[in-house]
């Protein structure tokens, strides 16, 4: 592992982003609700389950200044069976870029630039995504540590300047039409984007205080979890009932949102959000599958793999998602699955590691 | 150097070479580009139903930015209109707003569009396939505001009409529906986004702002004023509101009734309500309604389902036809007491005709027992059309005169 690190402030500005980047674009967890207030019940318990995912990977990666997860979990389970797991994160890595990619290419198309292709958008974001993990952690780490303030105070600007808008009374009633059964879909969908938090698995190894990981990886998920809350309130209040018909919420939302009647186009921002939320999340989980495959396969060096990874996935982006439909029953169906499977595996390994360390450090014979 | 080195270097360089290209290329956003001057800017939609054909005609007006303001004092065109009518028809709105491209030079941008005007025969017909369409198209905003034309004239006559301030027939429209809304509360205000709120929502039906044709002169078609123009036909003067079930159009309300809705759903601002002088019979008093609030509670015991409206408002002493002393204590408690008679009246005609007419909850009294009441609702939503009309409302009001103005007493005129 080489020895690049981040500070404290840029893995939250990384997670915050991570996290925010798909809820600005097709967040098809309002669309798959009975009522919308569902919506904001499933926001609130996704991300009360996601703290003890987040927590138990943090306290696994945090514990080992030096060693990653992978490097962890191939030494615990073996390499081969080490080698498979890594496998598997690599490819949940390489999908998150690629829904990223490719939702951001379908919104551009659909709601601002139908004449350009969507090859443009994925592309060109893959090349600037690549180019940043290739130029390693630090930069992605600079880059988001920028970034992030601008995205979070675009949002909040947005929720704010819709107010005028907004009937709070559509937050009621809050109850559940079909029973608890009505959960399960949506909040399976918010912790599945809830499972991006795994990348701090890798994250963490590179903290200047690694120590301070966990407190920082649950400061950034209840920072996300906030805003997602608050969006989510917003999107309500303003759209009603029709909330579950909107294609792309947030952008909607910054529509709708004008400062008096002499300053409106917040859709503007939008478009900001979507570039640089979208270039940094690929950047972070390209790089971090180039680090994944490179201890899987004990490479000396994995930066090289950036390019080759971030074409993989444009391809894959312009191939598999490159319709709005297409988006959401991958993001609907099986995302929703292997992101669920993966947090029990993470989860599972996190335990199994976190119980063989202590073992270990209890009976050092 | 070696050699390997140096072709390696030189490989890098090829590369990155062709993907600067490549990146100028995509990056140049020449697919999307459009010129200012190509572009034509839609600053108002009317729809109209043909009943031969059933067609559906649709009417654009598009700005000319060229023809604003140009040389005539005060910001008003002299010789050339600063707008372009333009219709074609079709059998779906987006089909006929497609071929408007067979007319028009330049294509329609709906980002500016504020304002859809539906045809009276149009809204029976149903709004539906409109509301759909802009809601749809990624240029129109939620925030375009639907008005209804009463009486059966076509919509796009709403674009002959003219204001002698406002150059274009649509700002003029929308300008005046949001003075009529926001100072007198005689009509609605609404925008396509809560209208699609109110179409997905149960227990509440939609009210849009109404108005008719006026002719501005008695010779109608040629007007000459201050400004010389092509010609002036007519104005436009909102009459009450459109009340609609689901998307249709079930008849009107006029400007009292309206007001009375406004009442009730707590949306009145402020108002002008004429009541008789307490002193000198024959002779009235105007009252300025300054706030107003409801609040609104749900009764089930006894007699069945009913509903109390709790109306308070302040107004000042706008002025009289003669001679009023508001410092008389008793004169005060009569204007009170008139005022609270004249939102009653206005409410209990709205209700009266909503209820008994056209069966059309505009008030949002199902939407109010969804939210508050969920379990009552789960038993009277499913007949909510037949509950509402049977369902007991009582209205009170509470008004209170706040002030006289800038004077106690007026100049006493003997008349």
């Amino acid at each position: 592992m080489n020895h690049v690190r981040i500070t404290q402030r840029q893995l939250i500005s990384l997670l915050v982003l991570v996290r925010m980047t798909p809820q600005t674009l097709n967040c098809t967890t309002l669309n798959i609700v009975r009522i919308p207030t569902i919506g904001l019940i499933a926001d609130l318990i996704g991300t009360a389950l996601a703290v003890p995912l987040v927590y138990l990977v943090a306290k696994a990666s945090a514990g080992r200044p030096g060693e990653t997860f992978f490097a962890r979990t191939r030494r615990v389970l073996g390499k081969p069976v080490g080698t498979i797991v890594c496998v598997w994160i690599t490819i949940f890595f390489l999908l998150i870029p690629l829904m990223v990619l490719g939702s951001v290419g379908n919104s551009f198309s659909t709601a601002i630039m139908p004449d350009t292709p969507m090859l443009v958008f994925v592309v060109v974001l893959a090349f600037l995504a690549a180019n940043a993990a290739r130029r390693g952690l630090e930069v992605v780490g600079r880059l988001s540590e920028v970034l992030a303030p601008a995205v979070v105070t675009a949002l909040l600007s947005i929720a704010v300047f819709s107010v005028n808008r907004m009937d709070f009374g559509y937050l009621r009633p809050i109850f559940l039409p079909g029973g608890y059964g009505d959960l399960v879909a949506p909040v399976s969908s918010v912790f599945s984007y809830f499972t991006m938090f795994t990348v701090i698995a890798m994250l963490l190894p590179h903290l200047d205080s690694p120590r301070s990981g966990i407190a920082n990886s649950l400061a950034a998920l209840l920072i996300c979890g906030a805003l997602i809350v608050i969006m989510c309130i917003a999107m309500i209040s303003t759209f009603g009932p029709t909330t579950n018909a909107i294609v792309l919420h947030a952008f909607a939302l910054a529509r709708t949102a004008s400062i008096g009647t002499f300053f409106e186009r917040f859709e503007v921002l939008m478009m900001v959000v979507w570039t640089t939320g979208a270039a940094t999340t690929a950047a972070v989980f390209i790089w971090a599958a180039a680090e994944a495959i490179g201890e899987a396969f004990s490479l000396r060096t994995s930066a090289a793999i950036a390019y080759p990874l971030g074409w993989i996935v444009s391809l894959f982006s312009l191939t598999s998602l490159n319709t709005t439909f297409r988006f959401f029953d991958f993001s609907t169906g099986p995302w929703v699955i292997f992101s669920a499977a993966t947090a029990v595996l993470v989860t599972g390994l996190s335990l199994f590691i976190a119980i063989a360390d202590r073992r270990k450090e209890t009976n050092p014979g | 150097m070696s050699e390997a080195f140096r072709m390696h270097t030189t490989a890098r360089k090829a590369l990155l070479v062709a993907l600067f290209v490549f990146m100028a290329a995509c990056l140049s956003g020449c697919w999307d580009r459009r010129e200012i001057e190509e572009i034509g800017f839609v600053a108002g939609l009317a729809i109209d139903f043909d009943s031969e054909t059933d067609d559906i005609m649709v009417t654009v007006q598009i700005a000319k930015p060229f023809a604003i303001g140009r040389g005539a004092p005060g910001g008003g065109s002299v010789g050339e209109r600063p707008f372009w009518t333009v219709q074609a028809q079709g059998k779906t709105v987006l089909d006929a707003v497609a071929q408007l491209t067979q007319k028009s030079p330049r294509p329609a941008v709906w980002a500016h569009n504020e304002m859809v005007v539906f045809g009276e025969a149009f809204a029976r017909h149903g709004i539906g396939d409109a509301l759909d369409f802009l809601t749809r198209h990624r240029e129109s905003r939620l925030r375009v505001q639907p008005l209804v034309v009463r009486g059966f004239t076509a919509a796009y006559a709403a674009f002959t009409t003219e204001s002698e301030l406002n150059p274009i027939p649509s700002d003029a429209l929308q300008n005046t529906a949001r003075a009529a809304f926001s100072r007198l509360s005689i009509t609605t205000m609404t925008n396509i986004n809560e209208v699609l709120q109110i179409l997905q929502t149960d227990g509440v039906e939609m009210l849009l702002p109404a108005f008719t044709l006026e002719p501005v002169s008695p010779e109608a078609g040629t007007f000459e004023g201050e400004l010389k123009r092509e010609s002036i036909a007519y104005t436009a003067r909102f009459v009450g509101s459109a009340v609609f079930r689901q998307d249709k159009l079930v008849g009107f309300f006029d400007l009292q009734e309206t007001r009375g809705r406004q009442w009730i759903v707590g949306s009145a601002g402020r108002a002008v309500v004429v009541v008789p002088h307490p002193q000198a019979p024959g002779q009235e008093v105007s009252l300025q309604v300054t706030t107003s609030s409801r609040k609104i509670t749900f009764h089930d015991e006894g007699a069945g389902p009913s509903f109390r409206v709790a109306v308070d408002a302040a107004a000042n002493l706008g002025d009289s036809d003669s001679h009023i002393d508001p410092l008389d204590p008793e004169i005060w408690t009569r204007l009170e007491h008139q005022l609270e008679a004249a939102i009653e009246s206005e409410m209990q005609s709205a209700l009266r005709k909503a209820q008994l007419e056209y069966s059309s909850d505009v008030f949002g009294f199902g939407e109010y027992l969804y939210r508050r009441h969920p379990e009552v609702w789960a038993r009277l939503g499913p007949n909510w059309d037949q509950v509402f009309s049977t369902v007991a409302v009582e209205t009170s009001v509470n008004a209170e005169l706040a002030g006289p103005g800038l004077v106690f007493r007026g100049a006493r005129v003997e008349r």
